[in-house]
């Protein structure tokens, strides 16, 4: 999964970013209104953070901006609490408002929750066959069996597992694990493919050649 | 009459005591009455007292118009015993017998002569005296008269002789007595009509404030909005439904002001405390290592040096705003100030490649040390902020005559007049400025402004209370200039005590 940060204190910038990474998500940044409404017309984001009052390109008027073309998920993160912000920021199309100061814990949450809606899953546990993948607590058991997955291994099939019984490409899976900055080679796609497959023991993860992966339903 | 019973309960609860008192239309009302009444009554009183005059006056001349022809019968050579009451005269006192009058004639030695007429019922003639004799009259009136109850009694001298000419004055006081009594009937239906009058009136006038005081008792801090109706019945209403209204916008402002400073200000310390918040549970989600740690402290810390910083500010503008920033005033040179500001400063600006050039005079005049170099700092701040590397900031200290100059100018990215017009107002950033982060760690110790829009507020009200005057030039693209004047002798330690620590 793959969000955007858009915020301009740089303290709080970092540390979203380091929340986040320490979550497996691929964070990029931006510190101004233009900067993130640019990265996020471009790249496919899970979740975009949105923060409002923001210089060159106010946060609302980025949302407007974005909606015209895309329907990426955005949490706005303000530290603007008034009742007609918040109604106003919903409206403008945001998917979840949360105000400064904010717990760890609880933007967590809301991520978590904006992914399973997108998914269109209303429970935090995916199931595929004996396979049952948790995104909150991130682990994966085969049949009521634990196993271990690295960072980036549960990235790979928490990304399937959300958009299971849908098709997806090798560059979909790419753009969406990896951060802008992020310069490992695609070959380690297929390690990491072939690592869950091992571990997991079961088919689960289906080859389509020529256009990608699939978790069948 | 519209009188809230209770004077208590119509306040509901109150704090303090509500003294009892008669309602304005009770009190209007009855002063109303009590004019009419006065006025119709002595009006009746004096009525009845002029006819009452004339009518004796009447009754005298006709009486002494008897009494003259009398007496020239009686010189003519008349008899006494042949004398009588002459014929239109009789007529004139009325044929009615309680109208009818009688005369008795006294020799000098008051010897009675003759008499004739009517006597009063019960009364012998023998009981009738002559008056004494007093000085003659003259002028109009050429007789003696006495009222004894409704009879009045004329004396005449008629030769050595004294002639009494007496009548009861019936017909006479039953024309007063109805007069009287037309007039009770005028005065009660008068006053009937002038105590509805008073009513409508009293209630005219007391209505409209009781309405008032209704209305501004609904009023509260939550409704401050509401207005009062101007459409009253007196002039004297409208002016105090004005006057009420525009205290009420006034305060309306007022309390917006204080509400926005609150919301600002709160919002202002939401970031650091996302920050300290995110940092420390960054740090406590897992192990990390001594560095993260480290980082983690160092954020925080300068975090909370930040937020103490704008605690220090909107303490400052809170005190300002209050009258009671502590102020010393003692005699201080503006350029050893300058001097200071611009040294602390320096390294600040070289971080950007900025340099400060610094031109000053010796510049005294009284003020607060502290607060001045507050001025300074905040300006050059700000002139750091706004301005790209390898620029200048040029500062001139300047006294002329009693007038202090300091012009700080810098070669920054500069205002549009829309920016400029807001640049003065609390927690007002210029836009560019979002962008810069607060002080780097290591100028923690210059207690410039804390970059939440606070620096120019400061800065305006400090340099107010120095008793001096800012403004402010800027071109965008160009640079910004700032100019504040002082006076040598502004400030006046005896005149301000109340500012002094």
């Amino acid at each position: 999964m793959r969000i955007l940060v858009v915020e301009d204190q740089p303290d709080l910038q970092r540390l979203l970013r380091a929340c986040l990474e320490d979550e497996g998500y691929a964070v990029d940044t931006a510190s101004d209104g233009n900067e993130g409404l640019a990265k996020a017309v471009v790249w496919p984001y899970d979740v975009i953070i949105l923060d409002l009052m923001l210089p060159k390109l106010d946060g609302l008027s980025l949302l407007e901006r974005l909606r015209e073309r895309h329907s990426t998920p955005v949490l706005i993160l303000s530290a603007k609490d008034a009742l007609p912000d918040r109604v106003r920021g919903l409206d403008c199309g945001a998917d979840d408002y949360l105000t400064k100061p904010f717990e760890r814990a609880e933007l967590l949450a809301r991520i978590r929750a904006i992914i399973r809606r997108v998914a269109g899953h209303s429970q935090s546990t995916f199931k595929a066959g004996t396979v049952s993948v948790d995104l909150r607590s991130k682990t994966v058991s085969v049949k009521d069996v634990l196993i271990s997955l690295t960072s980036r291994e549960f990235s790979v099939l928490e990304y399937l597992i959300t958009h299971q019984g849908r098709v997806v490409s090798r560059e979909e899976l790419i753009d969406h694990l990896s951060d802008e900055h992020d310069e490992s080679n695609s070959n380690s796609l297929e390690v990491f493919i072939s690592n869950i497959r091992r571990k997991v023991g079961t088919p689960l993860i289906e080859t389509r050649r020529g256009f990608g992966y699939v978790i069948s339903r | 009459m519209s009188s809230p019973g209770n004077p208590s309960g119509y306040w509901g609860q109150t704090s303090f005591p509500v003294p009892a008192a008669w309602s304005l239309a009770k009190t209007l009302a009855w002063s109303h009455v009590s004019l009419a009444t006065l006025t119709v009554v002595g009006f009746a009183l004096a009525m009845l007292w002029t006819q009452y005059r004339a009518t004796i006056r009447q009754v005298e001349s006709e009486l002494f118009g008897a009494a003259e022809t009398m007496k020239q019968s009686l010189e003519a050579g008349v008899s006494p015993d042949d004398l009588s009451i002459p014929e239109p005269f009789f007529h004139r006192f009325g044929r009615a017998t309680r109208d009818q009058a009688y005369w008795v004639l006294w020799s000098q030695e008051s010897k009675l002569i003759a008499w004739g007429g009517r006597l009063p019922d019960g009364t012998s003639v023998s009981q009738l005296r002559p008056f004494p004799l007093s000085p003659k009259p003259k002028g109009p009136r050429p007789f003696q008269s006495e009222r004894d109850g409704r009879t009045i009694e004329l004396m005449v001298e008629a030769g050595n002789d004294r002639l009494i000419l007496a009548r009861p004055m019936a017909k006479e006081f039953d024309a007063l007595g109805s007069l009287a009594i037309r007039l009770l009937g005028g005065i009660l239906v008068s006053l009937s009509l002038a105590a509805l009058i008073a009513i409508w009136v009293a209630k005219r006038i007391a209505t409209p404030i009781s309405d008032f005081a209704c209305a501004t008792r609904a009023l509260t801090h939550h409704r401050l909005n509401e207005r009062l109706d101007v459409n009253q019945s007196t002039s004297e209403m409208i002016e105090l439904t004005i006057a009420f209204n525009t205290m009420l916008e006034n305060l309306q402002r007022a309390f917006e002001r204080q509400k926005q400073f609150t919301a600002d200000a709160a919002h202002e310390l939401r970031t650091p405390v996302s920050v300290v918040l995110a940092q420390s549970e960054h740090c406590l989600a897992r192990m990390r290592s001594d560095d993260d740690y480290r980082a983690g402290f160092e954020t925080t810390r300068s975090t909370a040096v930040h937020m103490r910083q704008l605690v220090q500010d909107l303490l400052d503008l809170a005190r300002m705003d209050d009258g009671r920033l502590p102020l010393q005033h003692e005699p201080t040179d503006l350029a050893t100030v300058g001097n200071e500001a611009v040294a602390m400063m320096t390294p600040v600006a070289a971080e950007k490649s900025i340099t400060i050039e610094l031109t000053s005079t010796s510049a005294m005049m009284l003020g607060d040390r502290l607060r001045l170099r507050q001025i300074f700092l905040n300006l050059l701040s700000n002139a750091i902020q706004y301005s790209d590397a390898g620029t200048r900031i040029r500062v001139a200290i300047i006294g002329e005559g009693d007038k202090t100059n300091m012009t700080i100018c810098d070669e920054g990215i500069g205002m549009s007049d829309a920016e400029q017009a807001l640049v003065w107002n609390r927690f007002h950033r210029v836009d560019a400025a979002r962008t810069v982060s607060t002080q780097s760690s290591q100028h923690e110790q210059v207690p410039a402004s804390s970059g939440a829009g606070l620096g120019l507020s400061l800065v305006a009200e400090l340099v107010r209370l120095h008793e001096g005057k800012i403004e402010m030039a800027s071109t965008p693209g160009v640079g910004t200039t700032f100019t504040a004047t002082f006076t040598r002798t502004a400030i006046d330690p005896a005149a301000e005590p109340d500012r002094l620590c």
